[in-house]
């Protein structure tokens, strides 16, 4: 046996520190109910955002409408009842707003909702170009509310976690 | 205290957007209501468009009313008149538009490429507008509101006239199907 090969392995696997590594993570009793919260604000951000989309593309029809409307009705109930919840549970204890479990689900949202916004902004801007060019058929009034739209949803969803991580401790 | 104050700015939020959403559905239970409708209309307005065309296909000659090609019972949001012994204008009157963006943008690019032919899009009393006539009565289930008419042009022999179709002003026939004997002009393509 070879008598370095112990060293070797010594100095591959170093020990870090002493702490116990976490090899289950679980979300804490108040991250189930952010993570609800939180699924029920993209259900409910995509539902309001086709409505909207909808609208302004003249789908005014029952079988266009029902679906997005009937996600809307039940995601907001949901986040309702969950943001007023936390919300009062984080006034009551601030430390709350800097829970692991919600830190990771805002800061996933805000990426998704920066990745929207910037790529409406991209939109914005590719159409007007395309315009200018001549190289556009569609009415540019249409599109620029489409983006309009994506950017107020997402937007506003990146605006709010982004003043709520912000707050002075 | 300070925490139900805080509080109270976020439930008034929370309760505009449920008002805008109880809005939505209000307006979505409106439409589904009239889409209930529709959808009756739609079914038996097809009905009648397929006993038409086959009593037109049968017999040669556009009925003077629904009631002679044997069509009862017609509701009242369809409307029948025959314009002569080759044409006819079926009317449907919808209480809401039903158009998606797809169907829009393909009737739109069909309007494009067939010269302002058949459309349901652009053309404000609905189909044929724009003078083009099918030979075949059919509804589409993406509509406007309102009132909308077709005037069909079905193929029929008519024994009674030359120029039944696409006459030119010379009178020389250019009728595909016209087989009439006595038509010493008739470019028709089969009678040759």
């Amino acid at each position: 046996m070879d008598p370095l090969s112990d060293t070797v392995i010594n100095k591959a696997v170093p020990a870090q520190n002493d702490q116990p590594v976490a090899v289950v993570k679980v979300l804490s009793v108040k991250g189930l109910e952010y993570f609800m919260m939180t699924f029920a604000l993209w259900v409910g951000a995509f539902a309001i955002a086709g409505v909207l989309l909808s609208l302004v593309n003249n789908g005014t029809s029952f079988d266009v409408l029902a679906f997005p409307v009937s996600s809307l009705i039940v995601a907001l109930g949901v986040f309702s009842f969950f943001f007023l919840r936390l919300k009062k549970a984080e006034l009551q204890n601030p430390s709350l707003r800097f829970d692991p479990s919600k830190r990771r689900l805002s800061q996933i949202t805000q990426i998704v909702a920066y990745l929207t916004s910037f790529f409406s902004v991209v939109g914005i801007v590719y159409s007007l170009l395309a315009k200018m060019a001549g190289s556009l058929d569609t009415v540019l009034w249409k599109i620029l509310l489409d983006l309009a739209i994506v950017l107020v949803v997402a937007g506003g969803i990146l605006a709010y976690y982004w003043i709520d991580e912000h707050k002075v401790r | 205290m300070n925490i139900d104050k805080a509080m109270k700015k976020w439930r008034i939020g929370v309760l505009v957007l449920g008002l805008l959403s109880v809005g939505l559905l209000i307006f979505v239970i409106v439409q589904g209501v009239s889409s209930k409708s529709d959808r009756q209309t739609l079914k038996q307005a097809t009905t009648i468009a397929d006993k038409l065309n086959s009593y037109v296909s049968d017999n040669q000659t556009v009925p003077v009313s629904l009631s002679e090609a044997g069509i009862n019972g017609v509701p009242n949001s369809v409307s029948y008149t025959r314009q002569s012994s080759s044409t006819y204008e079926f009317c449907v009157t919808w209480k809401t538009a039903n158009t998606d963006v797809s169907s829009t943008v393909q009737s739109d690019l069909y309007n494009a490429t067939t010269n302002g032919g058949y459309s349901s899009s652009n053309s404000s009393t609905g189909y044929g507008s724009s003078g083009y006539q099918p030979s075949d009565l059919y509804i589409d289930s993406n509509h406007k509101a309102g009132k909308q008419c077709q005037t069909v042009k079905p193929y029929v022999y008519d024994y009674n006239s030359y120029d039944n179709y696409n006459s030119d002003n010379s009178g020389n026939s250019t009728n595909l199907y016209n087989n009439d004997s006595t038509s010493n002009n008739s470019s028709d393509y089969y009678s040759q």
